[in-house]
């Protein structure tokens, strides 16, 4: 963030400048009106006073100016490099230890709380500079003219930071609630958004409106549970300032009758008066600005603490890639005691030792929650294991380099069908891509679509209907001609007819001599298949080859 | 402002926040602009009478006057700000729900004409941009015109005729400043929601499809379009950001201008002996209350063309209507439970072949009807049919001789409930996910369900039992045992007439046997129709039919139920 540092530096310094201008400015009406008032100038003599006054006035306004541009060219750098940040971070935390947290919070954290932390940044830290260099310098300009009424403005500031000291940690605290009552909010509407026809067919779309009201008004109460704290700090400014204003007129004002007969008071002119009178509220106009971006620092603090728990998660290194594809050839791979355990003390894989050789097909089965996708997931190197080794040739898994992915709901992404089979292999020609479509049977129905495989897709292959996603995901996979195949149940919902021409497409692959991983039920696949690895409970219990299939 | 009146109605209901928050911002200004007033008045009177040139003056009234001022304003911001922001996010919760009630009836097709992202992205970002059109124009216009009108009468009165041309000044740049920085807004504006919309859209992308992009390499690109998308965003939000705090600069420059303008006539009025001295310090320091009231005006105006982007990005929702609306006289559906369709023609476009050719069908209660056929054969259009998701070009499905596009959608679904094909759980408990197909279903009743569809045995393992989250879309749950919880939610419903979509899809031979057994007695009483790719993934039919190029054609009983399910593992 090296380029950040000199704008907030400058928006700083100009902040500072635009503040200590209010003393030339103060001073320069008040000279105007003790002489228009005491020598009865007419305003054609006092040209070069207003010719001056003007040009503070302009260049206030411009310093002024300097300083939010600058302050929103450092947030918005800021923005960005947080964005980035965090989305490199959740990368490398992958699909599997993300899985606890809906995408629609995760979203709402790359989004409005990346966003939430940015004003501490542009307006909170400038204005902490502002905040002490103006009101000090008005203060020592104040003294010249009359130390009483300094001394009024000296006692009076102090008041200011320790309301904002209590009322900050209060604040602290609705912002942390509120922060993350954004983010239940972003899971819960992208939720009820995707599933908004099952609303409808379990005739539950009322009762869901009835729950976005509730959401929404649960997320207006904590918003006005923060902006009661923040209005309540800058309120109680507001009204030590103005108690201020009010001691300094009425000390001004009776000293000038003459009732005040100690102290400097019996010197106060009116021209003395009301310089001081007209820097009084400039004097706490920059504390009650820091008391206003208060709000941003709650709010970037409460952000940040929904976003750290993410930030602190251990996200190891993605998988090395760059040792090139071994295409043709299959890749070997080896367990050796391998141990996976969630974070809820669930164990998912408990000593598991299996031997792949290159090229062979393997069928893992097993009940639900037996361990197959756990580990497919680590050959896809998702996850690691807690013990024992994972590897893939040899060395550990380096999935961009040696597999191909489908997964039990495979992602379809915004863009053409091509778009989506072009993933497996950015460089690939339109042939390839064809060739691709038609192994996996992806260009049976783009053939019936308005524009072939160009065809825009919607959501989540909404108008892909059902085995057509997991067919494209096929097909990117193919493209990809990876040494290793991880299928998680890739034909399910498939009718035996394209299974069947899915099945051949993964064979003409197997052919060319990769490694298949396939979890899955069907008899089909166990009979494809060299050999079927049956799971229970995190443990191999069977390991056998289908007769017939000896190699 | 044609693309933002529809907002203001939809305000209407608020009306009495708003009308509230108006008249404390006015009491804001007005006491804010008095307070410095009568302060200079007040001092320059003192110094007066200290030099001998005033007699009389009362000290105590004006000291006490001030008082007033400092503590009514003090109030008055703070409830104002309080009532101003309840009154808008008020409002804005009602935007979410209109626009969600906006969404819910739209059918399938129509539905995926927006992804997701993005109606997230106006559901909360867009709603969001909303919140200014109240809180920093239309109330502060409002404020300002009302302060400057206020301010124009007492000049009028305390000052010589001249002092209106401060309020015109005023007036003058609070409405030539605000025009200007519309204008300039324009571009910038229009394009900072379309770019905050794509970084939704990436973000949320990046995030669903994280492992395919992190196995095939696509995770550099997609950081790549958000960070691309983030730097639009960032450029038009620098420019946005930059022109209104110069308007804001101009406003500040105006205000101060005013005070200038006040000093230079209020020497002349001195000059000439018009009024006295303590008059013109309070309409100097008057003046400089007054600029307050159009200071923060071009800034706001200057996002009205954001604000603009985003109400037409939510009245596009608002405004598109289901290709399959409500019927306009419903009839209430007859009581024989039987589904029928007859003679369905179904082409998803004019020139393509039909996916239905003339089928038809019945299924009367008791019985079990199984259609079986190659994908894409067009066994989940028959379905959509049924359920009235589409419209065939010619023939109609009946539920009790009632044609189901004469019947309201909410009595269509309360008869036939559906386990469609694809799996659809929301990031909730257990039991949360169950009770969105009966409210008011107790424990009992749950288990009951979750036995019938086979995942009582599962649930029964876990510590939290019902209570279970099921994380997003289900992902806390294998395939299998999510599918078998959506059965249990179809269950709970009770429908008279069934139809299950590939309902064993993704399950092991046990427990498709298991199910069978569990299912039949249920069934039993129901008019069911059952989708499947063969006939060892159905509960066993009563009878069957095989769907190909569009027709359909009975297939002997004998050799359907002959194949059992064949599995190992």
């Amino acid at each position: 963030m090296g380029a950040v540092r000199p704008l907030l530096g400058g928006a700083t310094a100009a902040g500072v400048l635009a503040g200590l201008l209010v003393i030339p400015q103060a001073g320069l009406m008040a000279w105007i009106l003790d002489r228009a008032i005491a020598g009865q100038h007419p305003p054609a003599a006092l040209l070069t006073p207003f010719l001056l006054l003007a040009g503070v006035m302009c260049l206030r306004v411009l310093l002024g100016w300097a300083r939010e541009t600058a302050g929103l060219a450092a947030a918005l750098r800021i923005q960005g490099h947080l964005r980035d940040h965090l989305f490199t971070h959740l990368a490398r935390l992958g699909p599997v230890r993300l899985a606890d947290r809906h995408s629609g919070a995760l979203s709402a954290a790359l989004v409005e709380q990346v966003e939430a932390l940015t004003g501490y940044y542009a307006r909170y830290l400038p204005q902490q500079a502002v905040a002490l260099a103006v009101p000090a310098a008005i203060l020592i300009a104040a003294f010249t003219q009359d130390w009483v009424a300094a001394l009024i403005l000296l006692f009076t500031a102090p008041l200011i930071p320790l309301f904002m000291a209590l009322l900050g940690m209060g604040a602290e605290q609705v912002s942390r609630e509120q922060q993350e009552q954004v983010a239940r909010l972003g899971g819960h509407f992208l939720d009820r958004l995707q599933g908004l026809t099952t609303l409808r067919l379990l005739n539950a779309q009322d009762r869901a409106a009835e729950e976005v009201a509730r959401a929404s008004e649960g997320y207006r109460a904590s918003t006005m549970k923060v902006l009661r704290v923040a209005f309540l700090s800058s309120a109680v400014l507001e009204f030590f300032s103005a108690v201020a204003i009010a001691l300094v007129a009425m000390y001004v004002g009776f000293g000038l009758i003459g009732y005040l007969d100690w102290g400097p008071a019996e010197e106060l002119t009116l021209f003395s008066g009301v310089f001081v009178l007209l820097m009084a509220p400039d004097f706490f106009q920059p504390l009650r600005q820091l008391a206003q971006h208060y709000h941003d620092r709650a709010s970037a603090l409460g952000a940040a603490q929904t976003l750290m728990p993410l930030l602190e998660r251990r996200a190891p290194d993605l998988p090395a890639s760059g040792r090139g594809a071994h295409q043709g050839q299959g890749a070997a791979i080896h367990l050796q005691d391998v141990h996976l355990r969630f974070d809820g003390d669930r164990r998912a894989l408990e000593g598991v030792d299996l031997s792949i050789a290159p090229g062979e097909r393997v069928a893992l089965v097993g009940p639900s929650g037996a361990g197959k996708s756990s580990l497919l997931h680590l050959l896809a190197g998702f996850i690691e294991p807690d013990r024992g080794q994972v590897r893939v040739n040899g060395e550990a898994p380096d999935p961009v380099a040696q597999a191909a992915w489908v997964g039990q709901r495979p992602h379809v992404f915004a863009g053409t069908l091509a778009d989506n089979i072009r993933l497996g292999d950015p460089g690939a020609s339109e042939t390839a891509v064809e060739a691709a479509a038609r192994d996996a049977g992806v260009l049976e129905f783009a053939a019936g679509l308005p524009q072939g495989l160009d065809t825009p897709l919607g959501e989540r292959g909404h108008g892909l209907s059902g085995g057509q996603g997991q067919r494209v995901a096929l097909a990117r996979a193919a493209l990809k001609r990876a040494p290793l195949w991880l299928l998680d149940e890739p034909t399910a919902g498939l009718d035996p007819d394209t299974e069947a021409r899915v099945l051949a497409a993964l064979e003409r692959s197997a052919t060319a001599g990769a490694t298949v991983l396939i979890a899955s039920h069907h008899p089909r696949v166990m009979a494809w298949a060299d050999r079927v690895v049956t799971l229970q409970d995190g443990r191999v219990v069977r390991d056998t080859k289908p007769l017939g299939r000896d190699r | 402002m044609r693309d933002l009146a529809p907002f203001l109605r939809l305000a209407l209901p608020r009306l009495p926040w708003f009308g509230g928050g108006l008249l404390l911002a006015v009491l804001t200004v007005l006491t804010s602009a008095g307070l410095l007033a009568l302060s200079g008045w007040f001092i320059t009177a003192s110094a007066l009478a200290g030099a001998g040139l005033l007699a009389g003056l009362d000290v105590y009234r004006p000291a006490g006057g001030i008082r007033a001022f400092a503590i009514t304003r003090t109030v008055a911001r703070y409830t104002e700000r309080l009532v101003n922001h309840e009154a808008v996010l008020r409002h804005l919760a009602d935007l979410r729900c209109w626009i969600f009630r906006a969404l819910a009836p739209l059918d399938p097709a129509t539905l995926a004409r927006f992804r997701s992202a993005d109606l997230l992205q106006r559901l909360v970002g867009d709603i969001d941009t909303l919140d200014g059109l109240f809180l920093r124009v239309i109330t502060p216009t409002l404020t300002a015109a009302v302060t400057l009108m206020t301010g124009a009468v007492f000049l009028g009165w305390l000052a010589p005729a001249s002092a209106l041309w401060i309020v015109a000044w005023l007036s003058l740049a609070g409405l030539l400043l605000p025009a200007l920085a519309l204008g300039l807004g324009r571009g910038a504006g229009r394009a900072r929601t379309g770019a905050a919309a794509q970084v939704r859209e990436h973000a949320v992308e990046g995030v669903q499809g994280l492992a395919e992009l992190r196995v095939f390499g696509g995770l550099e690109r997609q950081a790549q379009a958000l960070r691309e998308a983030e730097q639009t965003r960032a450029r038009a939000e620098f420019a946005l950001g930059r022109w209104g705090a110069l308007g804001d600069a101009a406003a500040t420059l105006v205000g101060l201008g005013a005070v200038w303008l006040a000093l230079w006539l209020g020497a002349g009025w001195l000059a000439s002996g018009e009024i006295g001295a303590p008059l013109v310090v309070l309409v100097v320091l008057g003046a400089l209350g007054l600029g307050e009231a159009v200071a923060m005006l071009p800034g706001a105006y200057q996002r009205v063309e954001q604000m603009r982007a985003a109400a037409r990005r939510l009245l596009e929702v608002a405004h598109t209507r289901p290709a399959l609306p409500e019927p306009p006289c419903p009839v209430s559906p007859g009581d024989r439970g039987a589904l029928a369709l007859q003679e369905v023609t179904l082409r998803y476009r004019e020139t393509a072949a039909p996916v239905l050719d003339r089928v038809s069908l019945e299924v009367n209660p008791g019985e079990i009807v199984l259609v079986t056929g190659e994908s894409g054969a067009g066994k989940t259009s028959l379905a959509s049919v049924a359920l009235r998701l589409v419209s065939p070009q010619s023939g109609e499905a009946r539920l009790g001789g009632v044609p189901v596009a004469d019947m309201r959608y909410q009595d269509l679904y309360n008869h036939v409930g559906v386990l469609t094909q694809e799996t659809v759980l929301f990031a909730d408990s257990i039991a949360a996910n169950l009770r969105l197909a009966d409210p008011k279903a107790d424990d009992a009743r749950l288990h009951r369900a979750l036995h019938l569809a086979g995942l009582d045995d599962f649930v029964a393992t876990l510590e939290q039992g019902l209570d279970t989250p099921v994380g997003e879309g289900g992902a806390l749950l294998s395939g299998g045992q999510a599918r078998r919880l959506a059965l249990a939610r179809l269950i709970l419903r009770e429908p008279r007439v069934v139809i299950l979509d590939e309902p064993f899809r993704g399950l092991d031979g046990a427990t498709i046997a298991r199910l069978r057994s569990r299912l039949t007695p249920w069934l039993a009483s129901r008019a069911t129709l059952v989708i499947a790719h063969e006939a060892a993934m159905a509960p066993p039919a009563t009878r069957h039919y095989r769907l190909q190029g569009g027709r359909i054609e009975a297939v002997e009983i004998a050799s359907a139920s002959a194949s059992a399910p064949s599995t190992a593992g």
